[in-house]
């Protein structure tokens, strides 16, 4: 867990994981690839490496378990997180379209700035999570818990929250519809000048 | 430097353990209390607390100071000169705390409390309760920042690198990137 700087004069960001270099200052893109995949095959436990920028499209988590590491701006077009744990990583400005994270254990990671459009994230506990100003169009998070998740200024049209644990989950400049929260604790939700569609806000805060 | 963080049960804040890259030596901030998990969290990085930092004087931040004091003995650091009755040395503006080859510097961030701090290490920031992702924190008591406050961000957040890491004292961390893009604060500060 120990994220050295990227050699290349006047660059502040951390080198990525094999290379002396951030992504892109780094040589051989395509040799840096390949290394970083076979490495992230062959381990099913990650724990503090840098992997921001690095292309994962279509790539296999599924039961990983992820902690202490950056995958910051990342593609993770139609990847597999099933049943993988997250905790203390940051995927922000990712981009996470058609990622499914069914049955995932996500804690203290970061997905903000990041699009996560046909996300699937039911089944799953997402906790203490930072989902500022995501793109969750059609994204799915039913029967999970959310609890002190913050969703501020995050788009989330016709995302479902269906039978959701919402403790102390923020959401602020959030457009919801009729089925959003459906039989989810919305009352214990944190929900701060939102707006909803062919239903009434008020439903939802009190 | 290696960021560890952990859960103070009772009131659901965030408790932080930074330790050297060997983990020898640890610096907590914000004590808020000294249960197993912490304790455990400890045991299991191996280091020595030898220092704490305080970020604002309450119970949140200060309560599992007397067990560490017994423990370990550790130095403690805050605006203030006495936390829970026990000496600490006053930190301002610019001070800079030493442990090993770690620099923790000062700044005094007067926003959810006057004598709240924040700390900048490397590329991380330690706010205790002047914001959470998203969200911003005021000594006003119907919790709108002031001109006061937002001049205060603006001078010692916005300066910092863009590829900061923000750990608040409560919820999830963020970056600094984040919060100036989404921030509605941070916005208003940006767009002057």
């Amino acid at each position: 867990m120990i994220f050295s700087k990227c050699k290349k004069d006047d660059c502040s960001k951390k080198a990525v994981y094999l290379s002396n270099y951030c992504f892109e200052h780094s040589q051989d893109k395509d040799d840096l690839i390949k290394k970083i995949y076979t490495f992230v095959d062959k381990n099913k436990t990650l724990i503090g490496f840098n992997f921001s920028y690095i292309p994962f499209n279509n790539f296999n988590f599924s039961t990983k378990d992820i902690s202490f590491s950056f995958f910051s701006y990342c593609q993770f077009e139609n990847s597999n997180f099933r049943e993988t744990r997250i905790v203390s990583s940051f995927l922000d400005f990712a981009n996470l379209d058609d990622t499914d994270f069914t049955s995932s254990n996500i804690k203290f990671s970061v997905f903000g700035g990041a699009s996560i459009q046909n996300g699937i994230f039911k089944d799953s506990n997402v906790n203490f999570s930072n989902f500022l100003g995501v793109n969750l169009r059609n994204a799915n998070f039913n029967n999970s818990d959310l609890g002190y998740s913050r969703f501020i200024n995050a788009i989330t049209q016709n995302t479902s929250f269906f039978n959701c644990n919402l403790k102390k989950t923020v959401f602020e400049n959030t457009v919801f519809d009729e089925k959003s929260l459906k039989s989810s604790n919305s009352q214990d939700a944190i929900i701060i000048n939102c707006t909803a569609i062919d239903c009434n806000i008020k439903d939802y805060i009190l | 430097m290696k960021i560890f963080t952990t859960l103070n049960p009772k009131n659901i804040s965030n408790i932080y353990l930074i330790t050297d890259d060997d983990q020898k030596y640890g610096v907590i901030i914000d004590p808020g209390s000294l249960s197993m998990n912490v304790y455990k969290l400890i045991r299991f990085t191996g280091a020595e607390i030898r220092k704490i930092i305080i970020t604002h004087n309450g119970i949140n931040q200060t309560a599992g100071i007397p067990l560490l004091n017994k423990i370990y003995k550790p130095e403690i650091f805050a605006y203030n000169e006495t936390i829970l009755d026990l000496p600490a040395t006053k930190v301002k503006n610019g001070f800079v705390i030493k442990e090993g080859d770690m620099e923790f510097k000062i700044m005094e961030t007067p926003v959810h409390t006057y004598d709240s701090i924040s700390v900048f290490i490397e590329n991380s920031l330690f706010v205790g309760d002047v914001l959470q992702a998203g969200a911003l924190s005021s000594l006003d008591k119907k919790n709108v920042p002031t001109n006061f406050e937002l001049n205060v961000i603006k001078k010692y957040f916005l300066s910092l690198p863009e590829n900061t890491i923000i750990y608040p004292g409560k919820g999830p961390a963020t970056t600094l990137e984040i919060e100036k893009k989404f921030n509605p604060y941070f916005q208003r500060i940006v767009n002057g």
